[in-house]
């Protein structure tokens, strides 16, 4: 693959590359400044899919984001998975690889999904020893993202924000901040999102994710199925002065839209980003 | 509460058809605007939503077969556990088959539909061609320089996205007529031997083979060329040409 001469540091507002937005992205050659790949999707040894992500990467920078590494299981590493997303990032030129603070295997079963931990010591120790390790895999830090929950545990030894200073502090991984889930844990669990917000150590966060999600019952649900809401936009420009530099992505699955109005999207979350650093220099 | 009992509990309720058990559920906090059971169904509904997603992307034409509410309904009641041994999402479903065999005896409106086994078992290896490795291109030039007598000691080697399935009733012409492709018209036909290929293009096409071709392809890596050809040696060399002209036999290898 010819990357020599790209740039391939994230900057501004990028898009989640999806399947059938890849012929008009090749073929228009749109000026994202960046796209993330969903490393599940690019796995496969060979056909469309890898041909599509290497056809993608030399054109962009791309940074890659999974959800199959369940981190904080207590079942051991899948070590042949790991490698095969390290192999994916090195021939991608990945400008890094991300995951969630989360476990979605137990007793060799996968759920796919990602399922969440308790706040506790023998948690962040678990999930601690599985984040080294594959930091060690890559050579590199890893991002670890907070994900939206449903449920809480009753014992916690931390508050989340807490546990996340904490791994940060045992592993040296930067954080993935996902301002939707942020916004969405706050409605489920009735808490303030700025609790969060005022407490993560800022100059870990690598990324930022911004989505749409749902309500279903009581509960919202983060879903990517839509524009980025208000309450999470405007969660969003009132903290982005204390990351101005870090890249921020725009996260759209289901009842995916055509890639235009994705683009429209990342356009308008990236002038809301711009408009509000700003707004807070001056 | 020990983070291993904890995280069996909600993978068996997310993942499973029971109610969570009532440990995990003294576990999970209830304040708030929803109920611990309520929180832990929202899981339940993303999981079986994430699987059934990729059920339907691994088999479009099964779906469309059995209609989309009805294969809903099917996988709700027939498949007990939305889980897999796998990390990779594109390893899940490989149970179909299995499953619709199991179904028909369970359900007298299966019944007339004998040939969805076979079905599930083509569209499977439909959805593994797609991501098989790439393969390299065959070295014409290495194989024209071999002398005859390594010719015919020569084994050839199949591509890596290639299936060859026996199959009891002709689906073949059921997935083409699905996906728009001319299909066979000796849609009667049974015994049917099949090549489930993916061409340069990355589109994956199922191809009809003769027993004899099917038998051949089969023995590939097994065999060497003088000990495939038989009695009709000029009609397999022919056959040869037209699979590496075609990508099925990607490569060579001679013993030194």
């Amino acid at each position: 693959m010819s990357q020599r001469n790209l740039d391939r540091t994230l900057r501004c507002t990028g898009a989640g590359l999806r399947g059938p937005h890849v012929p008009v992205i090749l073929s228009e050659r749109p000026a994202v400044p960046w796209f993330e790949l969903l490393t599940d999707n690019h796995l496969a040894a060979g056909g469309a899919l890898r041909f599509q992500a290497e056809a993608v990467a030399e054109r962009y920078p791309v940074a890659l984001h999974g959800v199959g590494m369940s981190l904080g299981s207590v079942d051991s590493l899948d070590l042949g998975y790991v490698r095969r997303v390290v192999d994916l990032a090195r021939r991608l030129g990945a400008a890094h690889v991300s995951e969630h603070i989360a476990f979605a295997a137990s007793g060799g079963l996968h759920s796919h999904d990602l399922l969440p931990l308790p706040w506790t010591e023998e948690a962040l120790k678990q999930l601690s020893e599985h984040v080294n390790c594959v930091q060690h895999e890559l050579g590199e830090r890893m991002l670890l993202e907070n994900v939206s929950t449903y449920i809480e545990y009753r014992e916690a030894d931390f508050s989340e924000a807490a546990f996340l200073s904490a791994l940060v502090e045992e592993t040296g991984c930067g954080l993935l901040l996902d301002i939707n889930n942020v916004y969405v844990n706050s409605v489920n669990h009735q808490r303030d999102p700025m609790e969060l917000l005022d407490a993560i150590p800022w100059a870990s966060v690598g990324e930022i994710h911004l989505a749409g999600h749902d309500r279903r019952g009581d509960l919202l649900i983060d879903t990517h199925g839509g524009k980025v809401g208000e309450p999470v936009l405007e969660l969003f420009t009132q903290v982005m002065s204390r990351a101005p530099d870090v890249p921020v992505l725009v996260e759209w699955d289901t009842r995916l839209p055509d890639w235009e109005t994705l683009w429209n999207e990342t356009q308008r979350i990236e002038s809301a980003r711009q408009q509000a650093i700003a707004r807070d220099a001056a | 509460m020990k983070i291993a009992d904890l995280q069996a509990a909600l993978l068996a309720a997310a993942t499973g058809r029971d109610e969570p058990d009532a440990k995990l559920l003294e576990w999970v906090r209830s304040d708030g605007p929803a109920s611990a059971s309520e929180r832990v169904a929202a899981y339940r509904a993303n999981v079986r939503g994430g699987h059934l997603v990729a059920l339907e992307q691994a088999y479009p034409v099964l779906r469309e077969v059995l209609g989309p509410r009805y294969w809903r309904q099917l996988l709700e009641r027939e498949v007990p556990v939305f889980a897999s041994r796998s990390p990779d999402l594109n390893g899940f479903g490989e149970f179909m088959p299995a499953l619709l065999c199991g179904a028909q005896e369970r359900r007298p409106e299966l019944r007339d539909m004998p040939y969805l086994e076979d079905l599930a078992t083509l569209e499977w290896q439909v959805h593994l061609a797609r991501l098989a490795a790439d393969d390299p291109v065959f070295d014409w030039e290495a194989f024209v320089s071999l002398t005859d007598e390594q010719q015919s000691q020569a084994r050839l080697l199949r591509s890596n996205a290639i299936a060859l399935l026996g199959l009891d009733y002709p689906v073949d012409t059921i997935w083409r007529s699905h996906r728009g492709i001319d299909a066979p018209a000796d849609d009667d036909a049974s015994d049917v031997f099949c090549c489930v290929h993916r061409d340069g293009h990355f589109d994956v096409d199922v191809a009809r083979v003769s027993q004899r071709e099917f038998e051949v392809l089969q023995a590939l890596s097994r065999k060497c060329v003088a000990e495939l050809a038989g009695a009709d040696s000029a009609a397999l060399a022919r056959k040869i040409f037209s699979w590496i002209r075609r990508g099925w036999i990607v490569g060579f290898e001679v013993d030194n």
